[in-house]
């Protein structure tokens, strides 16, 4: 009778505990649920402000005819642009259902940007801007009246964005949930045919599909490809190499696998078109740093040099643990061409090359017509901001603008209160195309 | 009209004077900061409490400039390379590690471009930890595509924490210290290795439920993962 007695209690006891902790839990999970939400809904209800003043923006450049007002109205439409594609790729929507939307938004802003510094460089809107600007707007025009139905629908049904983040196949997942994804994806298959936007920025339509400059050469087999590789690697024991994927990109490749006798891999890919070494990568860890940084430099240059890059200058190198990586640039008859990168990492224990990259060399270098600058450095000098205190000799060079385009700069580098900059001061026009920030630590110099 | 003419020469020369004299403002503004035989205050204070500190001064920190901090200035340019004239002017208040201006102007901190190698090791780590190196590097030069593609946000920490984007993120698996080979694999992703052939999406075809990741031309097989543009 006792001991039943007993055991009642104490499963009554373990029953009131687990509903309290069951409790507990259900109003923590609502919190979270809530809160969630929240987010959610603030990021949905943004987003149609951004883009609705997207609109009108874009609406108003039609009208405006001066270079401030329109530099005003493309800047806010960058502004607008960016915010709201940041707040579309938080929404908890498979990127599928959001890739082209997103897309119209991050050109758009770009599109914006360029227009921007068109303006503030004093020329004015071309009729195919005009045209394009046309026809952004009432892509942005339908987006905006999409957003609002879908909005008003999810007001409607009183639709909780937080349920698109619980996966489908649940119990209690209701097919209004999924009513925004569905929206969305009807939404994005109109977002696809708004102009093709060729402009001076990052994001621009041609940025893509520029082809390698640098890829000269007959085609080559596989056999040789590793005839290039075992050349490559000299000095360094290769037991074998063995085939891997071959790299269908922008450059085509030969992807190779060499194991070394420390049964240490080095992956290398070799261009299909030339034989060229795009990219070599060790993964050995050095234990220790033996050799000082000036040394890796001169090693690498060594390295380069005896691989048939003769006219490589070294900018910058950094340091991280005991590997440094430096970066090269080509010299163009005393022009540094910064287009022309490649960069090499130094083990600092032994000076063995660990890392090859030369991307942006294969993709800009080719033979180049350099203009005479018409200014002079005197010239070019009155243009730096008195605030700045030139330390270096001036250096001409070639440095990439966004939309991969490249000009002829003086480089200037100085230091303001304990800061250093480099300022490019065009060769032939005397823009002022970029500054740049050089961060000093203790692992060397890098540039933002 | 020739009043207007004269009008307009009146603007331009007012505007001419005004940026001269604006030039010559600023050239005065950071000519004060210089410090000679002679000067007052709280900055030859400093000066002389770090030359103090280094052993080139070895008189009172009162703050005057006088023949003993002239000479420890001279030694202190001499010993570090700087053109030997018993001023503090930029380039030896910079050498002194002092602000090199009288300005609210503060050298920058803190910026670096590894701030994100954490943050990317994380997701490498999460996502690849059992590939080869070289899929690691792929995985975060995947990440990096993402970044300078127009469909894609525009950080490094919106890439990796877009709803859905990686399996590791979704599940929170990424939220480990990263292992060794993630952090370099991270490093050298940052750096601009692109094992990956440009590709933005990767996929296991042994895992994958998603039809459509099938229909992205393979530009890359890396371990386990297909490397897709």
């Amino acid at each position: 009778m006792t001991r039943e007695r007993t055991i009642t209690i104490v499963l009554l006891v373990a029953l009131l505990v687990t509903g309290i902790w069951g409790i507990d839990q259900y109003r923590q999970k609502k919190n979270y649920h809530v809160y969630l939400q929240n987010q959610y809904h603030r990021m949905f209800y943004e987003l149609i402000d951004h883009v609705e003043t997207i609109e009108v923006d874009l609406a108003k450049t039609m009208v405006a005819d001066s270079p401030r007002q329109n530099m005003l109205l493309f800047s806010d439409v960058w502004r607008q642009a960016f915010s709201a594609q940041e707040k579309l790729n938080q929404l908890p929507i498979s990127h599928l259902t959001l890739s082209n939307t997103s897309k119209f938004l991050t050109q758009v802003g770009d599109y914006g940007y360029s227009l921007t510094r068109k303006n503030a460089d004093g020329t004015p809107v071309s009729a195919e801007d005009r045209t394009n600007l046309e026809e952004l707007h009432t892509y942005a025009g339908y987006l905006t009246v999409e957003l609002q139905k879908l909005r008003n629908e999810i007001q409607g049904k009183n639709i909780n964005l937080a349920g698109l983040a619980r996966e489908g196949k649940f119990l209690f997942a209701r097919a209004s949930d999924r009513l925004p994804e569905r929206e969305l994806t009807r939404i994005e298959q109109q977002m696809v045919d708004y102009p093709t936007l060729i402009y001076d920025g990052p994001f621009s339509e041609h940025i893509q599909d520029i082809a390698p400059k640098g890829l000269t050469g007959e085609n080559i087999d596989y056999e040789k490809a590793v005839d290039v590789a075992r050349d490559f690697l000299e000095g360094i024991e290769v037991e074998k190499i063995n085939k891997l994927s071959n790299g269908n990109g922008d450059i085509k490749t030969y992807g190779l696998e060499a194991r070394t006798s420390d049964d240490d891999s080095i992956y290398i890919d070799i261009s299909r078109k030339g034989g060229h070494v795009v990219w070599m990568l060790n993964q050995r860890d050095p234990g220790s740093a033996d050799i000082t940084p000036d040394k890796a430099v001169d090693t690498a240059k060594e390295f380069l040099e005896k691989n048939g890059y003769k006219n490589m200058v070294p900018t910058y190198s950094m340091r991280n643990d005991n590997i440094s990586v430096i970066n090269f640039a080509y010299l163009d008859d005393q022009v540094v061409a910064y287009t022309d990168l490649i960069k090499v990492k130094v083990a600092l224990d032994n000076g063995q090359i660990l890392g090859y990259e030369a991307e942006g060399y294969l993709k800009a270098h080719h033979e180049r017509d350099i203009p005479e600058p018409k200014l002079t450095v005197e010239q070019a000098r009155e243009r730096i901001s008195i605030s700045l205190d030139i330390e270096k000799p001036v250096q001409l060079t070639l440095i990439p603008l966004e939309n991969k385009e490249e000009v002829l700069c003086y480089e200037f580098r100085g230091d303001f209160e304990g800061d250093d900059f480099l300022v490019y001061i065009n060769a032939l026009t005397g823009r002022e195309e970029r500054i740049l920030k050089l961060l000093k630590s203790e692992n060397g110099v890098l540039t933002i | 009209m020739k009043k207007a003419t004269l009008v307009l020469a009146m603007a331009l020369l007012c505007v001419f004077a005004l940026n001269i004299g604006y030039s010559v403002y600023m050239r005065h503004s950071i000519e004060t900061a210089t410090l000679y035989w002679g000067s007052t205050g709280d900055d030859v204070i400093e000066v002389q409490r770090r030359l103090k500190n280094w052993g080139y001064y070895d008189g009172v920190v009162d703050g005057v400039y006088g023949p003993k901090t002239f000479q420890a200035v001279k030694d202190f340019q001499a010993k570090n390379g700087l053109s030997v004239d018993g001023n503090v002017g930029s380039q030896t208040r910079a050498a002194l590690g002092m602000p090199t201006a009288d300005s609210g102007y503060t050298p920058t901190r803190g910026v670096s471009s590894r701030d994100n190698v954490y943050l990317m090791a994380q997701a490498i780590h999460g996502e690849a930890r059992g590939e080869p190196y070289i899929g690691q590097v792929a995985v975060g030069a995947v990440i990096m595509n993402r970044v300078n593609h127009p469909s894609f946000p525009n950080t490094i920490a919106g890439v990796i924490f877009q709803p859905g984007a990686f399996t590791a993120v979704t599940d929170g698996q990424m939220f480990m210290a990263p292992g060794e080979s993630a952090m370099r694999a991270a490093g050298d992703a940052l750096n601009g290795w692109d094992p990956s052939g440009g590709a933005i999406y990767y996929y296991n075809p042994a895992k994958t439920t998603n039809n459509w990741i099938y229909s992205r031309p393979v530009v890359k097989v890396i371990g386990k993962h297909r490397f897709a543009k």
